[in-house]
């Protein structure tokens, strides 16, 4: 029979899925607001938008959006999966994927986020 | 009133798959099902199994899928069902034995597995360990499960990972570290650390809905994580 103990069972995975689900939560409404009540009677427009995420503070909270909201669904993903996979080469290759994936979206993100200039 | 109970059978020995077979029984008020089972065992077909002990809700050894959902055949009355045609399978997420009998080794295994006993390291001393009300209190619910297996065998993580604990041993180990007379929490919350243990849970719910007690194994596996949290922060 499996051997129950000692190993660490993912507390801190677990308290920060729903940690990042708390502060995501928080930021969406913020986005929400901005976007949709913060326009003082101008038009959306793509200069209004790009004036704001160009500057630091927009840049930290977008570049958090998309940390928390990679690790958050991703994590997600992980959690169902290990549900369901039994083989360990199996969980192996999942989770290399969803690195990847992680990797990828996290670098495009950036890429865009950081630099950005209106 | 008449109602039909749609047993699931399956006899190693005999059978190659498992097979439903219907019974008429009659129903009267307050007939439960475990009343039909034995109506059905004493008058109908002397080679269908299941089990059962005390009668009224206390040993936990009736427990079986009732139209999908598990429950005590001995607390469920058939009129309550509020249908005529009921269907009896094993527990899910056990191995049959046979008809309606489990194998529920695994179950205690785990329960086992969270030491489910008193420790007392300090040197014992001539008097009795008291305990207050409000220490008690924690506890009063916890200490009501009877281990009947319903709660995991509503559980799908635990239909689908041998080694997940599962709410019942779960319990039992919340039961102990809550218990103001028990010195083993360090050791007790290391083993539902394991990574087959709390942190599995996926707050589904099912545990307990199914619970006869009305036991909450959720709540109590939440309390566990956050003293699991709590410590390592
Ligand atoms: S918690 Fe409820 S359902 Fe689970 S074993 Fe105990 S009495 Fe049965
Ligand atoms: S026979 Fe004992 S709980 Fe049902």
């Amino acid at each position: 029979m499996h051997k129950y103990s000692y190993k660490n069972g993912g507390v801190f995975i677990w308290f920060l899925q729903r940690f990042s689900g708390f502060v995501l939560l928080g930021l969406l409404l913020t986005h929400m607001l901005v976007e949709h009540f913060t326009l003082g009677g101008h038009e959306l427009s793509y200069e209004l938008v790009a004036k704001r995420v160009a500057t630091p503070l927009w840049k930290i909270i977008d570049s958090l959006f998309l940390v928390l909201g990679v690790f958050h669904g991703l994590n997600g993903v992980w959690m169902i999966a290990s549900d369901y996979i039994k083989k360990d080469w199996l969980k192996v290759v999942v989770v290399s994927l969803l690195l990847c994936l992680a990797g990828i979206l996290l670098t495009l993100g950036l890429l865009t986020v950081i630099p950005f200039k209106a | 009133m008449k109602a039909i109970l749609r047993v699931k059978r399956f006899d190693p020995e005999k059978d190659r798959k498992a097979y439903s077979q219907d019974y008429e029984i009659g129903v009267q008020e307050g007939t439960t099902i475990l009343d039909g089972l034995l109506q059905v065992r004493g008058e109908q077909d002397g080679t269908l199994a299941f089990r059962r002990s005390c009668r009224s809700a206390i040993c936990g050894s009736c427990a079986m899928m009732i139209n999908k959902v598990a429950g005590l055949a001995c607390y469920t009355q058939i009129q309550e069902l509020r249908s005529q045609l009921i269907t009896l399978e094993p527990l899910q997420g056990y191995s049959v034995i046979r008809d309606l009998v489990v194998d529920m080794e695994p179950f205690f295994a785990k329960l086992k597995a969270v030491m489910p006993y008193m420790v007392h390291k300090t040197p014992p001393s001539d008097r009795e360990v008291p305990q207050s009300q409000e220490e008690h209190r924690l506890l009063a619910e916890a200490v009501t499960c009877i281990l009947c297996g319903s709660c995991s065998a509503s559980c799908p993580r635990y239909w689908h990972d041998e080694n997940y604990l599962g709410p019942a041993a779960l319990l039992k180990a919340y039961r102990f570290v809550l218990d103001s007379r028990d010195e083993a929490e360090e050791e007790r919350l290391a083993i539902v650390n394991d990574p087959s243990g709390v942190f599995r849970c996926r707050k589904i719910f099912n545990c307990v809905e199914a619970c006869p007690k009305k036991i909450n194994p959720t709540e109590a596996i939440t309390a566990l994580s956050r003293k699991i949290l709590t410590k390592k922060l």
